[in-house]
C-alpha cells in the first residue's frame, strides 16, 4: 500500500504537473510512445475488465478505458483525441471480436471517442488542465465528469444499438445503468490514480508498516464479512468496509485512498466469477464500490490538502527564521563594527596628532617615524577589513517591490492570530483603504511587523485583570508617508531598556538575543523610514512606524 | 571673525582625538557630547563648520541638521559616521550636507572636507557680507539720488532723467556722481548689476 509523506518529513520532491511526464523524447517520437502506451493499455484494460457484460457490448460493471482516456487528454492535451476511437475500435475488434467491416463497430467507436472527448473538452473548459488532485475542486471536476459523462455518452450508445438491433430491448434499461455505473466508476477509480503516479515517476515509500499490516488486515476482515454472508444478506455488512478505508484514507491521504480503492476494485474483479455464480448483481455491488471509493477519495484529498498547506506554511516559517538568523548575524556584525569604528578612529586621530606633534623632530628619529607609519598603517588595515565585513552583511537584501503595506500587515497579524488567540488577546486592524504603496523588501519588512507584533503579544502576555488588547492601524500621514501604529495595553516599556531600546543585545526576555528591534530599526532606516517607540495614550506601548510612500503615489 | 571647527560626536575618544589633531592643524576646534549641548552652547553666529556624528542618543545628527535649517542658520556639515548606509547619506545630501565620511576617519579626507566647508562657509559670508555692505550704503542715498539711479538702471539717458524729474541735466549729473561714490561703482554697467541684485526678483 503506497502512503504519502506526512508533515513530519516536508522533503518531498514534486513532480511538476506542467511536464509531459516523458522528458527528453522528441516531440513525432513522444506521440508514437503514448500513441502506443495508450492503446495497449487500452485494449488491456478492457480485456482485464470484459465480464458480466450486456449483449455482447461493451457494458461492464467496471469500465477503465474511459478513465484511461480521460487521462491522457487531462495530461498530454486534446490534440491526441483521435486516440480515443482508435482505442475502443480495437478493443471492440480485439477484445470483443467485433466485425472491423461492420458500420456499427465504427459507429460506436466514433461515439465513444467523440463522447469522451467532449467531456474531457468541459473539463479542461471549467478546471483547467488537471495535472494532480491537489485540491476537493480538483476532484469535484472529474467526479462531476465521471458522473455526467457516462450518463451522456451512454446514452448515446444505447439508442445508437438500438436502434441498430444489437440491444434487446428489454435490456436496454438496466444496459443503460450498468454503462454508466461502470463508465463512472471506471473514470473515479482510474483517472486519479494514472494523474498521481505520472506526477510523481517513483514510487513513495510505505510510512509506518506496522500500521500498513494493521490496515490491509482490517480491510480483509471487512471484506471476508461482508462478502461471506452477502448471499445470504444480501450486502447488509457493506457498511463496515468503510471503517478501514476512513482509516487509510485519513492517515495515508490521497495515495492511501486511491490505493486502498485500486485493492478492493482489484479484489472484487478476481472474486466476480464466484460473486457472478451466487447470483451477486455486480452493478449493484458496484454502486457500493463507487461510494466508497468517493468517500475515499474526497477524505483523502483533503488530508493531502491538508499537508501541502502545512508543508508550505513550515516552509515559509523556515525561510523567514533563515533570513531572521542572517539578520541577527548581520546585525550583530554591524554593531560591533559600529563599535570599533569609534576607538579605531581614535588611534588614527592620536597616531596622526603624534606625528604632527612631533612635527620635524620626527625627521631625527627614523626608528619612531618608521614605527608611527607602520602604526598608521594598521589601523587603515583594521578598517578595510570592517568596511569588507559589513560590506558582506549588507549585500543580503531581496528587491524591492511595490506593494500595499496593509496587505503584509494583514498577512503578519494573520500570522500572529493563533498565538493571540491563545493569550487571549484581542486583535484590532485599522487600515485606511487609502493608504499610498510603498516601496519595500517584502520579506524584510514582515520580519519587521511580525517582530513587533510578536514583541506587543509578549508584553501583553503579563497582562491580568483587564482585556489584552492589541491595536493596529495604518494609514498615510498626508505628507508623502505611510504609518503603521502597534499599539499594545501592556506594562508598557522597561526603564532600564527605555533609553537603547533599540540597541542590541538589549532583551528583557530570557530567551531574547535582544536583536529584534535593532534589525527592525536597521530594516526600517534602510527604506528611508523611521521605527520609534513611546507610552501609549492608555498605558502600554505604542510602535509607530513611519515609511516614504512610493514615488508618484503620495 | 576666527573660524571654528564644531566637532559633535558621543564618543569621548573620538572628540578628544580630533580636537588634539585638529588643533594641531592651526584650527580653532571645540567639542561637544550631544547635538543638545551643541545647541545651547552655539553662538548667535557660527562662522565655520561641523563635524556630526549621525548616531547619537536622543537628538541624532540627521535631526541636528534639520533642527540647524529649520533655524535659517546656513553652516557647512560634515557628517562622520559609524554607520555608513546608504539612505542616511543621502538623507544628510538632501539636507545640504559637504561631505560623509565613514569611520575610522581618515586624516587626508577629514582635512579635505574641512577645507572644503571652511572656503564655502567663507564665500558664503562674504557674500552675506556684500549684501549688508550694500544695503548700508543704498540707505545713505537721498531720495532724489535713488530716484535718478532707479531711472538710470532703467536705461534712461541723462537728459532723459532730467525732463522727467523737471530738473537740469547738470543736476542729474551731479546726483549720478555722488551716488556712484557713496555705492562706490566705478561705471554704469555695474551700478545696473548692483541696482538689479538689491532688487527683489520679479520686479
Amino acid at each position: 500500500m503506497a502512503s504519502e509523506t506526512a508533515p513530519a518529513n516536508p522533503t518531498r520532491h514534486h513532480g511538476d504537473g506542467g511536464s509531459t511526464g516523458l522528458p527528453g523524447l522528441p516531440g513525432v517520437a513522444r506521440v508514437i510512445v503514448v500513441a502506443i502506451v495508450y492503446l495497449a493499455a487500452h485494449v488491456a484494460l478492457d480485456h482485464l475488465t470484459y465480464f458480466d457484460a450486456i449483449a455482447g457490448l461493451a457494458i461492464t460493471p467496471v469500465n477503465p478505458p474511459p478513465g484511461l482516456s480521460l487521462f491522457l487528454l487531462l495530461r498530454f492535451g486534446l490534440g491526441y483525441a483521435p486516440l480515443l476511437g482508435v482505442g475502443a475500435l480495437l478493443a471492440d475488434v480485439l477484445v470483443r471480436s467485433a466485425s472491423p467491416l461492420s458500420w456499427l463497430t465504427w459507429a460506436n467507436a466514433m461515439l465513444i471517442g467523440c463522447g469522451y472527448t467532449l467531456v474531457a473538452a468541459m473539463l479542461i473548459r471549467k478546471k483547467g488542465r488537471i495535472a494532480r488532485l491537489r485540491t476537493v475542486s480538483d476532484l469535484n471536476g472529474i467526479v462531476v465528469a465521471a458522473t455526467f459523462g457516462p450518463a451522456g455518452v451512454g446514452l448515446a450508445y444505447m439508442l445508437l444499438n438500438r436502434l441498430a438491433g444489437a440491444l434487446p430491448p428489454d435490456l436496454a434499461m438496466e444496459g443503460l445503468l450498468q454503462f454508466w455505473i461502470g463508465d463512472a466508476a471506471g473514470i473515479i477509480l482510474t483517472t486519479p490514480i494514472l494523474l498521481e503516479i505520472v506526477a510523481f515517476r517513483r514510487l513513495p515509500g510505505l510510512r509506518n508498516p506496522e500500521e500498513a499490516i494493521l490496515q490491509v488486515g482490517a480491510v480483509l476482515l471487512a471484506g471476508w464479512i461482508a462478502f461471506s454472508t452477502a448471499e445470504a444478506e444480501g450486502f447488509k455488512y457493506f457498511y463496515l468496509i468503510f471503517l478501514p478505508i476512513i482509516w487509510i484514507a485519513i492517515r495515508r491521504g490521497l495515495h492511501g485512498a486511491l490505493a486502498a480503492n485500486l485493492a478492493v476494485q482489484c479484489s472484487v474483479l478476481a472474486a466476480v466469477g464466484m460473486l457472478a455464480a451466487r447470483g451477486v448483481k455486480i452493478w449493484e455491488l458496484q454502486m457500493l464500490i463507487l461510494t466508497l471509493a468517493l468517500t475515499a477519495l474526497y477524505l483523502g484529498v483533503s488530508v493531502s490538502g491538508r499537508w501541502a498547506v502545512e508543508r508550505e506554511r513550515q516552509a515559509q516559517e523556515g525561510k523567514l527564521n533563515r533570513i531572521q538568523r542572517v539578520a541577527a548575524v548581520g546585525e550583530l556584525a554591524g554593531s560591533i563594527a559600529h563599535e570599533l569604528n569609534q576607538p579605531l578612529s581614535a588611534i588614527a586621530m592620536y597616531v596622526r596628532a603624534s606625528m604632527a606633534l612631533l612635527g620635524a623632530q620626527l625627521k631625527q628619529m627614523p626608528a619612531l617615524d618608521d614605527t608611527l607609519h607602520k602604526a598608521d598603517r594598521e589601523v587603515h588595515r583594521a578598517g578595510e577589513i570592517i568596511r569588507r565585513l559589513k560590506q558582506l552583511f549588507g549585500s543580503l537584501h531581496t528587491p524591492r517591490e511595490r506593494s500595499c503595506l496593509d496587505d503584509l500587515v494583514k498577512g503578519s497579524v494573520a500570522h500572529a492570530a493563533g498565538r493571540a488567540r491563545d493569550l487571549h488577546v484581542k486583535l484590532q486592524v485599522d487600515c485606511d483603504p487609502n493608504t499610498p504603496r510603498v516601496e519595500i523588501d517584502v520579506t524584510q519588512m514582515e520580519m519587521v511587523l511580525r517582530n513587533v507584533l510578536d514583541n506587543a503579544i509578549d508584553a501583553l502576555a503579563g497582562v491580568s485583570g483587564r482585556q489584552r488588547v492589541l491595536r493596529i492601524r495604518v494609514a498615510g500621514t498626508g505628507e508623502g508617508a505611510v504609518q503603521c501604529e502597534i499599539a499594545d495595553n501592556g506594562p508598557g516599556i522597561p526603564p532600564a531598556l527605555r533609553s537603547a531600546l533599540f540597541e542590541p543585545l538589549n532583551s528583557s526576555k530570557s530567551q531574547g538575543m535582544g536583536f529584534g528591534l535593532s534589525i527592525s530599526r536597521s530594516i526600517v532606516e534602510a527604506h528611508g523610514g523611521s521605527i520609534e517607540a513611546r507610552d501609549g495614550e492608555s498605558g502600554g506601548t505604542t510602535i509607530r512606524i513611519v515609511l516614504p510612500a512610493a514615488r508618484g503615489t503620495e | 571673525m576666527a573660524e571654528t571647527i564644531y566637532v559633535i560626536d558621543d564618543d569621548e575618544s573620538v572628540r578628544d582625538s580630533l580636537l588634539i589633531l585638529l588643533s594641531l592643524k592651526g584650527y580653532q576646534v571645540q567639542a561637544f557630547a550631544s547635538a543638545k549641548a551643541f545647541l545651547d552652547a552655539m553662538p548667535p553666529v557660527i562662522a565655520g563648520c561641523l563635524l556630526l556624528d549621525i548616531r547619537m542618543p536622543q537628538v541624532s545628527g540627521l535631526q541636528l541638521q534639520a533642527e540647524l535649517a529649520a533655524r535659517g542658520i546656513d553652516v557647512p556639515v560634515v557628517i562622520i559616521t559609524g554607520h555608513g548606509d546608504v539612505s542616511a547619506a543621502r538623507s544628510a545630501f538632501l539636507h545640504g550636507a559637504i561631505d560623509f565620511l565613514e569611520k575610522p576617519l581618515e586624516e587626508d579626507a577629514v582635512l579635505g572636507a574641512i577645507r572644503e566647508s571652511l572656503s564655502r562657509d567663507r564665500q558664503r559670508r562674504e557674500q552675506e557680507a556684500s549684501v549688508v555692505q550694500r544695503d548700508a550704503a543704498m540707505a545713505r542715498l537721498t531720495a532724489r539720488e535713488r530716484e535718478v539711479m532707479e531711472l538710470l538702471c532703467d536705461g534712461h539717458r541723462n537728459v532723459d532723467i532730467a525732463e522727467q524729474l523737471g530738473i537740469s541735466p547738470r543736476t542729474v549729473e551731479v546726483h549720478r556722481a555722488h551716488l556712484m561714490a557713496k555705492l562706490q561703482v566705478d561705471d554704469l554697467a555695474e551700478l545696473i548689476r548692483l541696482c538689479r541684485n538689491s532688487r527683489p526678483s520679479g520686479s
